[in-house]
């Protein structure tokens, strides 16, 4: 063989260990889609507890005027902590592990097109977190507010190690989103089974393949923009340093440059969640798929053409403001096209109720309520009136609560089954929203009266007489119950993992190709590789009469599920694993240059870096047949 | 005479696929039309790939001749760059002038040192997506701070 | 056994007949395009923005950067006939552009050290102001990714353009040669990047690294690989090539933007 013969140090693995140690390490090890896609849900759901609690504590310390649960250093640390947590370590990766569980199986595709690169961007994202997380250990933990804004988190205004955690901590989860969007956008163009066109693709793909050429073209933006805030605060350049000539709106505008597409990759992966639970439980196709799909090319397409409307209140002139008012208004368009299609989707079918599908109706009400307050603020003036009040924490978190956890909690209600054979109890499920959607509005519907009546946000507290009091503590109470609402949901995945595994393929009598198999799939997920000959295909092969040409091939109690398929997977890595863990050493070791030890760390990091970026691009796909086939 | 016939056959070697002339481009896998049923876009836009394939005689990769030729182009464009550089009574017009001769070595080195222009459509959208995406937001972002 | 390879094959089944791997390398230069221009739209932004000099008209050298830019430009044409000649299956002609592409690059990477120490001397640091600050950075970065490029191609001769254990010998000693040769003409005295160096040291040093050169690629003129071996791992050069171009691209806008349209900004009339 031509190949070098690298020299590994550790023996790769190559089926599964027993044992403790050796469940981790092969968890550690794996490339499978379907094992990352739970490290992914497991880790955002321990993170999204994290970040309830330190919701939790803004809602403590502000249920009453004058409160002393927080002192204000620590009350800007946790809002920010709040907002950062909440979006990079909740809702991405939650979305993340949809894409790996449901991607490569809508697609009728064995794993995702890169598996290793898979698992490289999971530990990444792991690691990066925690580095992120370690500023609490130095009781430092960023304090700017979750963009950061650039006087007040340049150097000589906040000195301390917080905003560094923040950027070294962000830099990580930027490359695991990166490496994640590249792959996903390669396995959706590449790995489509055989006859599944561009528009034949489940809507749920087409979302993803939009969220993640958002996530490829406006992770550099923020890249560079945290280099040139690092240079910096690190190395004394004067990018946003007023004082040589920088601009500090300079920050604002590549933050919100990639700010605003980010809102799009936070909501778009639930639309595309809904676009699958509405047509399976109202038995009827999605209502105007192409609309839908083009809506959302259209929702991503125009978000890069709003950012300023975050900026209308720093002074950008009447002519900006203007001309980023009407594209701001334009981009609601495609929003309720969707909003009509899917309530069309619902029109006239027969509906089942269950939780998925309660969440999924919960969803496109919130989401109406916030996207119109959303519109309200796409006036200037108006906006003027509302920038940095209540009113604007009450409409991201009506369109990020309401909206994409909504959405994600409907998926996981919906794919349950498939991803782990069980059923999720119903009745707890109708309790998680019920509990969930009243707390919810309970929580955040005072917030609108709060900011039109001129409380600010990010303030620690407020004082007397002002006639917030009630509010607050109304609001206070919602946020209790949305935190019973998590526990209801707690419960249940405890108790239903206790009942026995009779979700069968297909318990929802759904359209897409990931229910013509077991459930939980086996580890090669096809044993054939399905022919696609209609959009929503298993659907049409369940009811033929529904089609409307001939269908032929197998029908759904045909597929053949044998174990005994000689089916080659890509063998287990640890290179990913390594390899993630190099750059966050690296990454670490930029917080404080003047400590010596950074340099020690520097140097391990970038060993290891270079090991195993050789060993992973030697290391061949499987071992065994790599001296048999020329590839 | 052996010693011609041999710096023919070197000439030959170097500069050409096999013995075909410079820009015979030999025939590759993506001469191949894409399946009806797969490709970027199903079967709609084949119809009119095909005829542009046609009409542009696109080929696999070129011979080393038709890459000197390119690297000659390039480097004349770097030189009149240069050279204009100096020449004061351009006025404004350099900057427009700059402009367009270096968007010329930007297209020939994507075009054909990257292949864009052998290969498959669909590379070429994924590119020009990121580069026009970039100079949209950024000409919007400069406008936005000259003022 | 033929139904695991058919099983195989299905699971490396491809819609577009485009190489995954290619695919994965265009997306990611369509996402590079947006990194250097969030780094030149700044430097746009920035531009005639200094406060205190050296402005660029008094520091940048227009000779010397066209020369380089010629360098990138040739080792972009050194990489296309590289790739090539592996494809065709003449792994020592491809062996020698794919060394003489990083040679080229890593001349280049010289030109930027130089200029870099240059710069520094004449008081202009990412520190002094606006423009240092902006082009430090912006350049910096794409010299990041050229040297990444330069031991990237290296890493694929050693691997994939050479099989025996002597061969690879011959490579690192060429490297080492090279290096050598690199490192004399920085410590030469007309350039001041490693100053006081007496000069029969550079002269020694330099020497030995013209004959090591010689003698290695002399020796590389044959090749021990078996014919279709260099072609089954040309995939691997493309995408090195394709990452390579990307930078080059890069470098003619900024050569461009940079050099030619500001190197007439002198100091602004009115400060900001």
């Amino acid at each position: 063989m031509t190949t070098l013969k690298y020299p590994t140090f550790i023996p790769r693995p190559k089926e599964e260990y027993s044992g403790f140690l050796g469940t981790i390490w092969s968890w550690i090890t794996t490339v499978d889609h379907k094992k990352i896609g739970t490290l992914y849900g497991i880790t955002a759901f321990i993170w999204f507890l994290v970040g309830g609690i330190e919701a939790l504590l803004i809602r403590l310390q502000l249920y009453a005027p004058e409160a002393k649960v927080l002192s204000p250093e620590v009350y800007n640390q946790v809002f920010t902590m709040h907002g950062t947590t909440m979006i990079f370590l909740v809702v991405m990766p939650l979305s993340a592990a949809f894409f790996n569980w449901i991607v490569p199986l809508q697609l009728g595709a064995r794993d995702v097109a890169f598996p290793r690169l898979n698992a490289f961007s999971y530990w990444t994202f792991l690691f990066g977190g925690i580095l992120l997380n370690l500023s609490w250990i130095f009781g430092e933990a960023p304090n700017a507010g979750w963009f950061a804004y650039a006087p007040n988190s340049s150097f000589p205004y906040n000195p301390g190690y917080g905003v560094t955690f923040w950027i070294i901590g962000l830099q990580a989860l930027g490359v695991a989103s990166l490496a994640a969007g590249f792959n996903f956008l390669a396995t959706i163009i590449n790995l489509r089974a055989p006859g599944m066109t561009f528009f034949k693709l489940p809507v749920f793909i087409w979302m993803t393949a939009v969220v993640n050429v958002l996530i490829v073209l406006a992770f550099p933006i923020i890249t560079v923009a945290l280099l040139q805030l690092m240079f910096d605060r690190q190395f004394g350049t004067n990018f946003f340093n007023a004082v040589q000539g920088g601009d500090p709106v300079m920050w604002q505008h590549l933050f919100w440059l990639f700010g605003h597409p980010e809102v799009y990759i936070l909501i778009l992966p639930a639309m595309g969640i809904v676009s699958e639970v509405l047509p399976t439980f109202s038995k009827k196709p999605l209502f105007g798929y192409s609309f839908i799909v083009f809506s959302g090319i259209g929702i991503g397409f125009l978000g890069w053409f709003v950012w300023s409307h975050h900026m209308f209140t720093v002074g950008l002139g009447p002519a900006a403001n203007s001309a980023f008012a009407i594209s701001t208004m334009l981009i609601a368009v495609p929003t309720g096209v969707k909003i009509f299609n899917w309530i069309a989707t619902l029109w006239g079918g027969s509906i089942r109720i269950n939780s998925s599908l309660l969440f999924s109706v919960g969803f496109i009400a919130m989401f109406v309520i916030g996207g119109l307050s959303g519109v309200t603020h796409a006036s200037p003036p108006s906006d003027a009136q509302q920038q940095d009040t209540y009113y604007v924490v009450a409409h991201f978190h009506y369109v990020l609560f309401g909206g994409a956890i909504l959405g994600l909690f409907s998926g996981i209600y919906f794919w349950w089954p498939k991803m782990t054979g069980r059923i999720l109890n119903e009745k707890l499920g109708v309790a998680h929203f019920l509990v969930t959607l009243i707390g919810f509005n309970v929580t955040f519907f005072p917030m609108h009266w709060l900011g039109m009546d001129g409380m600010p946000r990010r303030v620690f507290t407020y004082p007397e007489g002002m006639g917030w009091d009630l509010s607050n503590l109304i609001s206070t109470i919602g946020a209790f119950s949305i935190a019973l609402g998590t526990l209801i949901f707690i419960f249940n995945v405890f108790f239903s993992t206790r009942g026995p595994k009779n979700a069968g393929n297909d318990p929802w009598d759904a359209r897409t190709l990931e229910w013509t198999i077991s459930s939980p799939p086996p580890h090669y997920n096809f044993a054939e590789i399905p022919e696609v000959k209609y959009r929503d295909d298993f659907w049409f092969k369940k009811y033929p009469e529904l089609a409307h040409g001939e269908v032929s091939g197998a029908s759904a109690s045909e597929v053949n599920n044998d174990d005994d398929h000689h089916v080659e997977m890509p063998d287990l890595s640890y290179y990913p694993f390594f390899l993630s863990l190099s750059i966050v050493l690296i990454l670490g070791s930029l917080l404080d240059l003047s400590w010596n030890g950074s340099w020690y760390i520097a140097g391990v990091g970038i060993l290891m870096f270079v090991w195993s970026l050789l060993g992973w691009s030697f290391e061949p796909v499987n071992e065994e047949t790599s001296n048999q086939k020329d590839h | 005479m052996s010693l011609i016939k041999k710096i023919k056959q070197i000439w030959i070697n170097t500069m050409f696929h096999g013995t075909k002339t410079y820009f015979d481009l030999p025939k590759n896998e993506y001469d191949i039309p894409n399946p009806q049923h797969e490709g970027p876009f199903g079967s709609s836009l084949s119809k009119s790939i095909s005829l542009f394939k046609k009409l542009t005689r696109s080929g696999g990769h070129g011979s080393p001749a038709f890459y000197l030729i390119i690297g000659v182009i390039l480097s004349i464009l770097t030189y009149i760059e240069f050279a204009i550089f100096y020449v004061e009574s351009l006025g404004v017009l350099m900057v427009p002038i700059l402009i367009i001769l270096s968007l010329g070595k930007f297209i020939l080195v994507v075009a054909f040192f990257m292949h864009l222009r052998f290969d498959n459509k669909l590379l070429t959208y994924i590119f020009f997506s990121g580069f026009v995406l970039a100079i949209l937001i950024f000409l919007i972002l400069m406008i936005l701070q000259a003022f | 056994m033929s139904e695991v390879i058919a099983a195989h094959d299905e699971a490396h089944h491809n819609s577009t007949g485009i190489d995954t791997r290619k695919l994965l390398m265009w997306l990611f230069l369509g996402s590079d395009c947006l990194f250097f221009g969030s780094f030149i739209a700044t430097y746009l932004v920035y531009r005639n923005r200094s406060l205190v000099g050296p402005y660029p008209s008094e520091i940048l050298d227009i000779p010397l950067t066209t020369i380089s830019t010629f360098v990138l430009l040739m080792s972009s044409l050194a990489m296309v006939l590289a790739l090539n000649y592996t494809q065709r299956d003449k792994p020592v002609a491809g062996r020698y552009w794919t060394l003489i592409t990083a040679c080229l690059g890593a001349i280049f990477l010289g030109f930027q050290v130089y200029e870099f120490n240059h710069f520094v001397n004449l008081g202009l640091t990412p520190k002094t102001n606006m423009f240092g600050t902006t082009f430090f950075v912006l350049t910096g970065f794409h010299g990041a990714h050229v040297t990444f490029g330069v031991l990237w191609l290296l890493t694929y001769a050693f691997s994939c353009l050479t099989t025996s254990l002597k061969e690879r010998a011959i490579l690192i000693l060429s490297i080492i040669g090279f290096l050598m040769i690199f490192f004399a003409v920085l410590m030469s005295d007309w350039l001041h990047v490693i100053p006081h160096v007496p000069f029969n040291t550079v002269m020694a040093i330099g020497g030995a690294g013209v004959l090591i050169l010689l003698i290695s690629l002399i020796l590389l003129r044959k090749t021990s690989t078996p014919k279709g071996i260099a072609v089954s791992q040309s995939m691997n050069l493309e995408l090195s090539g394709l990452y390579w171009h990307f930078v080059d691209i890069v470098w003619i806008v900024i050569f461009t933007i940079i050099y030619l349209v500001s190197a007439k900004d002198v100091a602004p009339i009115i400060g900001m």
